[in-house]
């Protein structure tokens, strides 16, 4: 008995195939499992079930028959709602406005909202006031207020993009609860997931999805962890063998039990990093990651603890654009950190020849094409902007460099060169925190690996010690 | 003469609050869709104002109010095409004081020269008195709008696109249209705020009678934390020092007049310079 079901769909985007002839059916009263890697296809498999994409070519059939809807809309009213990884309440209003955003009459029916919200928390055991400002909530408690809000509009089918993304170990177990709740009673839940941790928490069925084509599909019960590994991430690459770096020298930036917030807090975190390494910071996005850059970098005074530099350091922010100047020419990009050399202005006036001598020189040691100073950064592919901030910051030697994601969204050719201009950096004397969502990368060119989880360091290891066992075991979110 | 001092202060102090309840009504209904704000509202207020006299001489009071709306609502158009051909808010704002000011300056020449008989506002009795039909239509229409900010699936959508246009538009909601209503809506109650300040005060139009008024209507919505209810209380407040202005220019009030003309202009100053220190206070940790 299936009620939403895609058929044979593929998907094609400019340069990727992201859904390869995909066949996937949910079930009332069962909760789905949609596993794989980044890229895999599985927001687009989700997209297109929920009305927001469409198949090209394949199928959407609802109940067995074949439909095309024409919105999220659309589909929330043939009861196929949707919890998109990116928030969709409205933060002004309350939950109850929420609703009626989206209902048939023109004038607010509040009380009527308020009911149906309650009743519809009640289904799945959520103690959620309708009556309040959802910008108010947690971020666990506006997580289930979407699924309330979907379940309040009669959804009999709830996908989920992510669901966990961003909730901690408690609210997580929290949602699942919740999930088996919804399908007992007799809704069909799919959810998006790349921890395996949670598919054995919560799942009935498994899918696994490869390089845009369903690589496993069954009953979670059926399968050991070992080959959902093996068929989500295929085989992993040897570990290239690398000579230990011998000469890391002294601690070039230190931070002692600092604590920041940011949203995204780091509590009593030590951590040196010494002249010529690599430290890897490994972990699920959301541990304190951005607090942790942020206060390395300088760029947050810690609210508690110390941090000690010994000379300068580079930075590489997560979102990429922050470090350049998106609308104005790469020159300016190039030199944006270090206007106030001598080189770049006589008598305080900025020397533009000496400024584009200096940019095309770096476009051209770090390889960023086109090498035309005068472009807007804008123009650039996302991988040319990345290697343009990284050799900046990395091109004059700094002391320490904290790079927060330097290869996140880059294809595979853009993110090794972004690997090496590391190792050679390290290998000139800087010393380097890496923080990372990618295992794989960390061990390509860290020495040293620490594990961040709540904010707080919970395990550190040589770079020789992480190997495919310890990948597993972060790969399943075993580090919580 | 104190008595008759604290009436002719209580009456001015409608009068010269009105158009800025008016006018800022528009303004909260365009700041809550996330339209930007409209510098434009002085220049709508003109041509209302124009509009608003010279359909009062044609076809009496009410047509005179209509009127002036009219032309609020074609400035309101201007607006929302700014809006739709994606120019900078500054920009269309500046352009529709320009054209506001420029077109009833010559316009008033041609079409209402100087002399004429003073027209006066339409009144409507409440509570055995007369009272201006521009106040009475401010509270109702303050009600109205607070309750379409809250009570209607439009106001709604109004804010929810005001809060984060991407979330309204995953939600369904047509940004675009709404902003282009909220527009109309502006400039409206904009030309409306008009008409009934050249009626219900001199009843003729002069040339840049409106004095800034326009602008003091946004100072008085930035006061008002873009709030129906609080436009009323930042116009009465403001509104206070505009009639003291007036008041000065008939009683010996101790400075000289030129200074009580200034004090609304100052106090408008000095309330944005608060309420931006509010804004800019840094939060505890970064």
């Amino acid at each position: 008995m299936t009620v939403l079901e895609l058929c044979s769909a593929s998907r094609r985007f400019p340069r990727v195939q992201a859904l390869d002839r995909v066949d996937l059916a949910v079930r009332p009263g069962e909760v789905h499992a949609l596993l794989g890697e980044n890229g895999a296809g599985k927001s687009t498999a989700i997209r297109i079930l929920a009305g927001l994409d469409h198949p090209d070519p394949g199928e959407v059939r609802l109940d067995g028959r074949a439909v095309r809807f024409a919105s999220r809309t659309d589909a929330l009213r043939h009861g196929i709602g949707l919890v998109p990884q990116t928030e969709s309440l409205v933060g002004e209003l309350t939950l109850a406005e929420n609703l009626a955003l989206a209902e048939p009459h023109r004038v607010v029916r509040r009380r009527a909202a308020s009911r149906r919200l309650r009743e519809a928390a009640t289904t799945v055991g959520v103690a959620v006031d309708p009556d309040v400002r959802t910008r108010d909530l947690g971020r666990g408690q506006r997580q289930l207020a979407e699924l309330v809000l979907a379940l309040a509009q009669d959804a009999r089918v709830l996908l989920l993009d992510e669901p966990t993304a961003a909730l901690g170990p408690y609210e997580t177990r929290d949602m699942f609860t919740r999930l088996r709740a919804l399908a007992a009673a007799g809704v069909a839940v799919l959810f998006i997931t790349h921890r395996l941790a949670e598919v054995r928490a919560v799942a009935d069925t498994v899918t696994v999805l490869a390089h845009g084509r369903v690589a496993w599909s069954g009953a979670g019960s059926d399968v050991d962890d070992a080959t959902l590994i093996r068929t989500m991430v295929g085989d992993l690459p040897d570990t290239p063998t690398r000579e230990p770096r011998t000469a890391i020298g002294a601690p070039v930036l230190r931070l002692a039990a600092v604590s920041a917030d940011c949203g995204d807090p780091i509590h009593d975190l030590s951590l040196d990093v010494h002249a010529g390494e690599v430290v890897g910071v490994l972990g699920v996005a959301g541990n304190g990651q951005r607090a942790l850059a942020e206060v390395a970098a300088g760029r947050v005074r810690p609210a508690g603890g110390t941090r000690t530099e010994t000379g300068s350091v580079a930075y590489v922010p997560e979102t990429r654009l922050d470090g350049l100047l998106p609308g104005r020419a790469v020159r300016w990009s190039a030199v944006v950190s270090r206007l106030r050399e001598p080189r770049f202005a006589r008598r305080g006036v900025v020397d533009r020849g000496a400024v584009t001598r200096f940019a095309t020189d770096l476009l051209a040691r770090h390889d960023v094409r086109p090498p035309d100073p005068g472009l807007p950064v804008l123009t650039l592919s996302g991988g040319n902007q990345q290697k343009l901030l990284v050799g900046r910051e990395l091109d004059n030697g700094p002391a320490a460099a904290v790079l927060h994601g330097p290869t996140q969204g880059l294809d595979v050719r853009s993110a090794k060169e972004i690997l090496s201009e590391i190792a050679r950096a390290a290998a000139g004397g800087t010393g380097v925190l890496l923080v990372s969502a990618d295992p794989g990368e960390v061990r390509e060119v860290a020495d040293r690996v620490v594990v961040l989880s709540g904010g707080r360091v919970v395990g550190e290891f040589p770079a020789a010690d992480f190997d495919d066992a310890l990948v597993r075991r972060l790969t399943a979110g075993g580090d919580e | 003469m104190v008595t008759e001092f604290l009436v002719f202060a209580l009456v001015g102090t409608l009068n010269a609050a009105t158009p800025l309840v008016l006018a800022g009504l528009g303004e909260v209904v365009l700041e809550r869709s996330g339209a930007g704000f409209n510098l434009g509202i002085e220049g709508t207020m003109l041509a209302g104002a124009l509009a608003g006299v010279l359909g009062s001489a044609a076809a009496g009071p009410w047509a005179g109010l209509a009127a002036g709306t009219t032309a609020g609502l074609c400035f309101g158009a201007l607006h929302a095409a700014g809006l739709l051909a994606g120019v900078d808010t500054v920009l269309v704002g500046i352009v529709l004081t320009v054209l506001g000011t420029g077109l009833t300056t010559y316009l008033s020449q041609v079409l209402n020269p100087p002399g004429q008989p003073a027209l006066g506002a339409p009144t409507l009795p409440v509570l055995g008195g007369s009272v201006g039909a521009g106040s009475v239509l401010a509270v109702g229409l303050t009600a109205t709008t607070w309750w379409m900010l809250r009570g209607t699936r439009f106001g709604l959508r109004l804010r929810a696109c005001g809060d984060d246009a991407d979330i309204a538009t995953t939600r369904g909601i047509p940004v675009r249209r709404q902003r282009v209503v909220a527009a109309l809506v502006a400039g409206a109650f904009a030309g409306l705020a008009g008409a009934v300040l050249a009626l219900a005060s001199i009843g003729t139009f002069v040339p840049l009678m409106t004095g800034g008024r326009g602008f003091i209507a946004l100072a008085v919505v930035i006061v008002a934390r873009r709030t129906a209810l609080g436009v009323v209380g930042g116009a009465l407040f403001f509104a206070v020092f505009d009639a003291l202005a007036l008041l000065a220019q008939t009683y010996d009030l101790g400075l000289p007049v030129e200074a009580y003309q200034a004090l609304p202009y100052l106090v408008t100053l000095i309330l944005l310079c608060l309420e931006g220190q509010r804004r800019v206070r840094p939060k505890e940790t970064p």
